[in-house]
């Protein structure tokens, strides 16, 4: 029992959030527009927290994740059009593809560092892009379009148009399950050797890690994550085209990671929240998308944000938490420091 | 017919090297990815065709204006934001330049709409010079030679004056270069607006064959990711080599296995380069 309650103490903002995600879809009653907010975010968020573990964690930035993404939203859309292969198969199968090809890819691709890894990462998306505009297994430049499968529905996976809360809540699950993965894989002996080689390759090498495996493992992980992401986000949007593979896909996962504040598990999630909704409450103000308005003041939020905090936003919650410890252990100091004068004053 | 394709993609390969060369300054020098450095060529692209439209000015007589406009605009984008995001980590400054980016771009859209705008009738016009069975269009050419003598200017700059050797002494060493008594801030400042000025010159030079639409520089800047990485990050002659090879084999690759697959070609020979030279084909 005290263990639980240590659990909620020191989660306590994990749990506030996950209720705040239970409760607010039910509270907003029949919105769809809300639902699908939150569903993005959860996606994103959800391949936010694997481009983090390769890119905050082990540090070795990826601008290409869109390639893994893809990778598990095609698997479950050609899958399921052309086997008739339930979606939760489907997207098994589309993290073991994605993860043999970040194995297969990456065990060379390490050799590189900093940034001529990252354009790595870039060229590899974009070469899947130019592959999958042409491949006619795959549909070609026209995509393949989600057909309509009413078990679907019994297993949760089929978006309903009037009720989204089972899709939304299943995402929610399986983000809850790669958040606490991922937290546990912080505090493992792989995320110190992936921290070990964030901060210093050579020395990492030097105390006996071998940063190229711990790179792939780290990889491999983070290409199956971002795949389940693809496979729940081509099941909300039934629609994909080779366009899933761009550096602008690529480029949400980093965003939302770094505004949320990179290599911090909460971070993907807080960054995907602020994103969204900022990008909503814009749409709302502004009124429709057509004249770009919403986008031009979101970039200069997203602007404002960073140069406030460069840290991204869990920067700002370290900072109140850390002023408050500060301010704790002063209070404690002064009081030592007032006995120790009293006793120092009678020795005298 | 081959060597059409290959002299057509020298000709692009120098435009190009241009844009790449004001990437590698600013990605080189301060380690800052610029993700809004398309966005730069795009207004440097409109800057000229606003000329064009409203004056009648010809974009080889806008280049000096586009090359202070955008000198102005990489210069204001420094003071303004990345001078603040500096010392965080890099992936805070690239976000910084992606709103930027954002902004920029749907500011273009707002004003000039996401209709294809052409500069034509220009000086250069579309006429070609026949060699042997090879033609080669005047306004290619000229954008070729003028981005060709902008690439060596800047070349030139950077290992010939004191300004130049502080940018480098910046770029090996920050701190160094503050002890040496380099104001290391307006060398920043400065390096961002020089970037901008490449940008600047090469949008001049390429509007007579460019439509332009916001969406349009975006290949641009992938491109110019790819080249600064090929030739070595910072390395101003490997910019330079590494966009006349991208051009060519873009082009040939284009014309052996179809357009669809010509960037494709270009990735594919950036990953197998780098598995032979980890550190571009010209870094150290």
């Amino acid at each position: 029992m005290v263990k639980i309650n240590k659990l909620f103490i020191e989660n306590s903002f994990a749990f506030v959030l996950l209720a705040l995600f239970i409760i607010v879809p039910l509270a907003v009653g029949e919105n769809a527009d809300i639902h699908n907010i939150i569903i993005y975010i959860l996606i994103y968020a959800l391949v936010g927290e694997g481009w983090n573990l390769i890119s905050g964690f082990t540090g070795q930035t990826s601008f290409g994740h869109a390639a893994y993404f893809g990778i598990g939203a095609y698997t479950v859309a050609v899958m399921g059009n052309k086997y008739d292969v339930v979606p939760w198969v489907g997207m098994l199968a589309g993290m073991l593809i994605a993860a043999a090809l970040a194995f297969l890819i990456n065990y060379q691709l390490f050799r590189l560092k900093g940034h001529y890894f990252a354009i790595a990462t870039l060229a590899v998306s974009e070469i899947l892009r130019t592959i999958f505009s042409v491949w006619p297994y795959v549909g070609g430049g026209d995509g393949i379009k989600i057909l309509f499968r009413p078990e679907n529905k019994a297993l949760w996976l089929a978006i309903d148009v009037r009720n989204r809360l089972p899709f939304l809540y299943i995402t929610l699950a399986l983000f809850v399950a790669v958040f606490v993965l991922c937290k546990m894989l912080e505090n493992s002996k792989m995320g110190y050797y992936w921290k070990a080689i964030r901060e210093s390759h050579e020395v990492a090498e030097a105390i006996g890690i071998n940063p190229q495996n711990y790179k792939v493992y780290a990889m491999m992980l983070s290409a199956a994550i971002a795949a389940v992401g693809g496979g729940l986000y081509v099941q909300f949007f039934k629609y994909i085209d080779s366009y899933v593979f761009s550096l602008d896909v690529s480029m949400i996962f980093v965003l939302v990671t770094v505004l949320g504040g990179i290599g911090n598990v909460y971070g993907p999630i807080i960054g995907s929240i602020i994103y969204y909704v900022l990008d909503l409450a814009m749409r709302r103000l502004l009124g429709g998308t057509a004249s770009g308005l919403n986008l031009i003041i979101f970039g200069i939020l997203i602007i404002v944000v960073v140069v406030y905090q460069p840290k991204g936003i869990m920067g700002i919650f370290d900072d109140i938490v850390n002023r408050r410890r500060l301010r704790k252990l002063k209070a404690s100091q002064a009081t030592t420091n007032a006995s120790s004068n009293q006793t120092g004053g009678d020795s005298k | 017919m081959l060597a059409q394709v290959i002299v057509n993609g020298i000709l692009t390969g120098f435009v190009y090297s241009l844009v790449a060369v004001g990437l590698t300054l600013t990605w080189g020098v301060m380690d800052i990815i610029n993700f809004a450095h398309g966005d730069f060529l795009l207004w440097g692209m409109y800057t000229a065709f606003g000329l064009w439209s409203v004056f009648s000015v010809d974009p080889i007589f806008s280049l000096p204006v586009t090359i202070v406009l955008i000198f102005l605009l990489g210069y204001l984008t420094y003071v303004l934001i990345i001078r603040r995001v500096l010392n965080a980590s890099g992936l805070t400054a690239l976000l910084a330049t992606f709103g930027f980016s954002m902004v920029l771009k749907n500011i273009a859209q707002l004003v000039f709409t996401a209709n294809y705008k052409n500069v034509t009738n220009t000086i250069f016009g579309g006429d070609t010079i026949k060699l042997g069975s090879i033609y080669i269009r005047h306004d290619y050419l000229a954008a070729a030679i003028g981005s060709l003598i902008l690439s060596l200017l800047v070349l030139l700059f950077i290992n010939k004056t004191k300004t130049g050797v502080a940018i480098k002494a910046t770029s090996i060493n920050r701190s160094t270069a503050q002890l040496m008594g380099i104001n290391t801030d307006g060398i920043f400042a400065f390096t961002f607006g020089l970037s901008g000025a490449c940008v600047g010159a090469a949008a001049s030079l390429m509007v007579p064959f460019t439509p332009i639409t916001p969406s349009s520089t975006a290949l641009y800047s992938i491109l110019a990711f790819v080249i600064v990485a090929l030739g070595g990050f910072g390395n101003i002659k490997g910019a330079l080599l590494a966009g006349l090879l991208v051009g060519v084999v873009e082009s040939v690759g284009g014309y052996l296995l179809g357009t669809s697959f010509k960037y494709a070609v270009i990735f594919m020979m950036y990953l197998i380069v780098m598995q032979i030279r980890p550190k571009g084909l010209f870094g150290w």
